[in-house]
């Protein structure tokens, strides 16, 4: 067991010029779970295979432990890897597929078996080891393959999307499954996924990947609390954080926001939270608001219903223990008109690019006893003390 | 930049298998692994193909007439002027385009009509599938000996026993020494062999049409007839492109069956049948490899222009 | 177009799907059976009343092949059938190795040269065989692998091993590339890889390829018209041709000896036929 350290590892791939993955740093502590996360193409999975030693790195350092594995054969590297369709092998019972790293290590029949007993009793499939891989359902083919890991005791596992194939419910549950085993093991983990909610779930750090680029690692609280981009902030979290585009007031003291001609203005202790802010006239900024930092003024529980914003309701979707609401903050002029066509379409996490010339749609999460209609105008009420600024130009956080 | 190798790094790639920039341990190993599978076949086709091509030009280019007592010399393209102006190649080559014309129109025909009968799955399926595959995996010479005696010439033989029992002639017909019912029914034979690929072709052509497509079509309203023409027909180019050039090429070649029902009858000769007569029965090697060259060449062109043609269309 | 109809319509088609295809092959078999009285007939004799045995026993016992060149002896047909078998099985698995191990190695390793190599080898899928007939003769004459299955094995070589190729490296392509990498992880090397996992994954591809090799090469004639002259290596295929000279209007003796020769490939497409309908589906691709 070992952690793991990437130095300016760089993946370019033949015949094309921009990098797939761009001298990404990374530190993987000795038994660390550290998820991987990003839009396709961001290079996540490129990277783990750079680590496995499947894909070359155009030049860059990995270390496992003390030792350097530059491009070293996959076999030299001592770890596992579970892959996102399983990759069983076929034509071998769950024994054999679990056993096959051990054999080509030449641990000797009697230890390999009973090393694969203990790991399938460990994970409660003792009774599928004589079955073959396609007489298994797709959680059992999982697990095998979870289990062909565990039985090597590797320096480390590599997961490529281990659970993109199951039904929502299994996963749901195998999240939980994967997070104890590697805790009970505590064997360094790298998980790689496109889905935010496993990565804020599974990893203990979790690194953000787009376009190539390792945008931020943090623990998932820090990450979600002090996203150090705009991408983080609205890949992070679900539904996804409001931005929107803002001019930025000095007000006596304090700071004010001019959004889509409405006004809000920040804390008095705001200038110390935003040290990278520049207040002159006209300076332009990218607003943040998580959706339950939003909410009805009626059940503001924190008795501070002053900074509000006028919405006109979209629509509503009633989750029982919460409503989502979705709001067009328009300029009084053209409340309605473009809005409704706006309303229906997808709210993706790039949505802020096209923000200057539509009408914006903010996601709220309200109290459940909220009677917002659709169509209607109402106050919503912002916690102002939590909102998020970033730079327009970089997407950079002042915070 | 250390390590990275400029002159590898640009690699048009083929297929899904990636490249990198980087020598080492990998590489190295998979490069050697590469170059250990694929050596024995690169020998065998530098030896047994690109050898002899070269070879065979070369001939075509001499005059090699066996036990003439002349000795070669080299006569540049004149063999080929002379069999492209020889009037047997232009027999040769008339009777070829018959058999061409006559398989091609069949095949395309007979398959896409086997095709769509076979396209919707049903109970034995797999058996009509088994018999379908059969006259193609039975050699040619073979199936020509099993019709033999459809064509018979007399009274006896079966197709005109049967037309003369259906009055539809009144005496027994000499097939095959009529140039064209001899193309005709030579023809017949040889796209028997050939059919089941067509089918086979157009069928895949057919299944890797998206079945949401028809649907969609359906529910707007389209008639059977017309999704067939509006949709079937030209997501099938491709499949009508691989059908076509496989059925020239065997076309083109068509040697077996005329060998077997009529010799080197002078109504049936075909181009291939005279490259052979030439090569081995005058021995004059340089006549015969400068027409077998022109074949290639025919062969060659004709593909290039389906695949062409059918892509630009397309668009 | 009622369901019933278009049903009826279907229905009448995959009958005449069967009566083509079949057809012949049954024509073939009745006649083989027929006596000589029967098959010149006025009119014609479709059915015969009762099983001879005539043409199968003129082929095994007669000598059927006394005075053609070579056959001098034992049954000149039971010689050639050998022939084909044995020139088919050495050709098939000569073959099949060499497109097994290219077809994988062009579909998944990287190596330089790949490419050129890859495309040299499908560009000779152009060159029909019937352009190096002439040259081949001469090498082999002078090699002296005339009349011999090694020349044999090497001609078909030449013409069958680029269409293998192509078609083993497509299917090799559609392939999940995963387990490979799976036993990479687990400590194979490149060879290990293959050997252990890939290669018993690829049954399918296989079985497909040798039958369709199996078929190529038992139907092959106009090579072995040239190369083998003697019952030395002549297959089937040509001394059948040369029944038909020499027992013009004996359509017994010629059917029961087309039905021989055409069992082995009959009996190959139908076991094999799911899987070669598979491969030459890719043949497109």
């Amino acid at each position: 067991m070992a952690g793991i350290t990437l130095e300016a590892v760089t993946k370019i791939f033949p015949g094309t010029t921009v990098a797939a993955v761009e001298d990404l740093d990374l530190t993987i502590e000795d038994g660390e779970f550290v998820v991987l996360v990003g839009p396709s193409g961001s290079g996540k999975t490129t990277a783990l295979r750079m680590i496995a030693g499947l894909e070359e790195m155009t030049h860059g350092r990995i270390r496992v432990g003390d030792r350097t594995i530059g491009n070293s054969p996959p076999r030299t590297r001592d770890m596992a890897m579970v892959f996102q369709n399983y990759a069983l092998y076929p034509h071998m019972t769950v024994r054999d597929n679990m056993g096959f790293g051990l054999k080509m290590k030449r641990v000797s029949k009697q230890q390999r078996n009973e090393r694969v007993e203990r790991v399938a009793a460990m994970l409660d499939m003792s009774e599928l080891l004589g079955r073959k891989p396609k007489e298994l359902s797709g959680g059992q083919r999982q697990r095998v393959a979870m289990g062909r890991a565990i039985v090597r005791e590797p320096a480390a596992f590599l997961m490529d999307e281990p659970l993109s194939n199951l039904d929502a419910k299994l996963r749901v549950q195998m999240r939980a499954e994967i997070a104890n085993l590697q805790r009970r093991v505590s064997t360094t983990t790298i998980y790689v996924t496109h889905d935010q909610t496993e990565a804020m779930t599974m990893g203990d750090r979790v690194a953000v990947l787009h376009q190539g680029k390792l945008l931020q690692v943090d623990s998932p609280q820090e990450l979600y609390r002090r996203p150090s981009n705009l991408f983080v902030a609205s890949f992070i979290g679900s539904p996804a954080m409001n931005s929107m585009p803002a001019e930025v007031e000095r007000c006596g003291e304090g700071i004010s926001l001019r959004l889509a001609g409405q006004s809000l203005t920040l804390p008095r202790d705001s200038m110390a939270r935003f040290p990278h802010l520049s207040v002159q006239p006209g300076a332009e900024v990218v607003v943040g608001i998580r959706p339950e930092d939003m909410q009805d003024p009626s059940f503001e529980s924190r008795g501070d219903a002053g900074q509000t914003l006028e919405m006109r309701v979209e629509r509503t979707e009633m989750l029982g223990a919460e409503i989502i609401a979705y709001m067009c903050l328009c300029e009084p002029d053209l409340k309605g008109r473009r809005a409704h066509a706006e309303a229906t379409r997808p709210l993706g996490a790039e949505q802020h690019q096209d923000r200057n010339d539509l009408p914006a749609i903010f996601t709220a999460r309200l109290d459940p006893r909220s009677v917002f209609k659709r169509n209607q105008i109402v106050k919503v009420s912002v916690a102002v003390d939590r909102i998020y600024l970033f730079d327009p130009a970089t997407g950079r956080s002042l915070g | 930049m250390p390590g990275v190798d400029l002159k590898r790094g640009v690699d048009p790639g083929l297929g899904e298998a990636r490249d990198s920039a980087t020598p080492n341990v990998i590489r190295h190993e998979e490069s050697r692994l590469g170059w250990f599978l694929v050596l024995p076949v690169l020998i065998v086709v530098a030896v047994l193909v690109l050898y002899p091509l070269g070879f065979g030009f070369s001939m075509s280019l001499r005059s090699i007439i066996f036990g003439s007592g002349i000795p070669d010399h080299f006569v540049g393209l004149r063999n080929y002027q002379d069999v492209v102006t020889s009037s047997s190649t232009t027999a040769a080559a008339v009777h070829t385009a018959g058999y061409l014309i006559g398989a091609l129109v069949l095949e395309v025909a007979a398959g896409l009509g086997i095709a769509l009968l076979l396209n919707r799955s049903f109970k034995g399926r797999g058996l009509v599938f088994a018999v379908l595959i059969l006259p193609w995996a039975l050699p040619s010479v073979v199936s020509a000996i099993l019709w033999q005696r459809l064509f018979a010439p007399n009274a006896s033989g079966l197709l005109n026993s049967l037309l003369l029992d259906l009055h539809v002639i009144s005496a027994p017909h000499v097939w095959l020494a009529s140039t064209t019912s001899a193309i005709f029914l030579i023809t017949l034979l040889h796209v028997w062999g050939v059919i089941p690929l067509t089918s086979l072709i157009f069928l895949s052509g057919l299944q890797s049409i998206p079945d949401d497509l028809l649907a969609a079509s359906a529910v707007d309203g389209a008639t059977p007839f017309r999704q067939f023409r509006h949709i079937t027909l030209p997501l099938l180019r491709p499949a009508l492109a691989v059908a076509l050039t496989t059925g020239t090429v065997v076309a083109l070649a068509i040697f077996d069956e005329i060998y077997v029902l009529n010799g080197a009858a002078l109504n049936t000769r075909s181009v291939m049948m005279q490259v052979y007569l030439t090569t081995f029965q005058d021995l004059d090697f340089g006549h015969g490899t400068a027409l077998a060259f022109l074949l290639t060449g025919v062969t060659t062109v004709f593909g290039i222009v389906y695949i062409r043609g059918l892509r630009r269309v397309e668009h | 177009m009622t369901s019933r109809l278009g049903r009826l319509l279907r229905g009448a088609g995959i009958l005449a799907i069967l009566a083509w295809s079949l057809g012949p092959i049954l024509i073939g078999v009745l006649t083989s059976i027929s006596t000589q009285a029967e098959v010149q007939a006025t009119p014609a004799v479709w059915i015969p009343k009762s099983i001879s045995w005539d043409g199968y026993r003129a082929l095994v016992d007669s000598h059927a092949g006394a005075g053609l060149p070579g056959g001098t002896e034992t049954a000149a047909f039971g010689r050639a059938m050998l022939n084909s078998g044995l020139v088919t099985l050495e050709s098939t698995a000569v073959i099949l190795v060499l497109s097994v191990f290219s077809g994988y190695a062009f579909s998944r390793l990287r190596f330089r040269g790949r490419i050129v190599v890859l495309a040299v080898i499908l560009a000779t899928l152009t060159i029909p065989v019937f352009a190096l007939v002439a040259p081949l003769f001469r090498m082999m004459a002078g090699l002296r692998l005339i009349d011999t299955q090694l020349g044999l094995v090497l001609i078909y070589l030449s013409a069958e091993a680029p269409l293998a190729i192509w078609l083993f490296y497509n299917y090799s392509r559609e392939m999940p590339r995963e387990p490979e990498e799976a036993a990479l992880m687990d400590g194979c090397t490149r060879l290990g890889a293959f050997v252990r996992v890939v290669l018993p994954q690829m049954g399918s591809g296989i079985a497909a390829l040798t039958a369709i090799l199996l078929l190529a090469t038992w139907g092959q004639f106009l090579i072995p018209l040239l190369f083998a002259p003697t019952l030395n290596s002549k297959p089937v295929t040509v001394l059948i041709t040369e029944f038909v000279g020499k027992y013009t209007t004996n359509y017994p003796l010629l059917a029961a000896a087309g039905v021989l020769a055409m069992l082995p490939p009959a009996v190959v497409a139908i076991f094999l036929n799911r899987h070669i309908r598979g491969m030459l589906s890719g043949w497109s691709g």
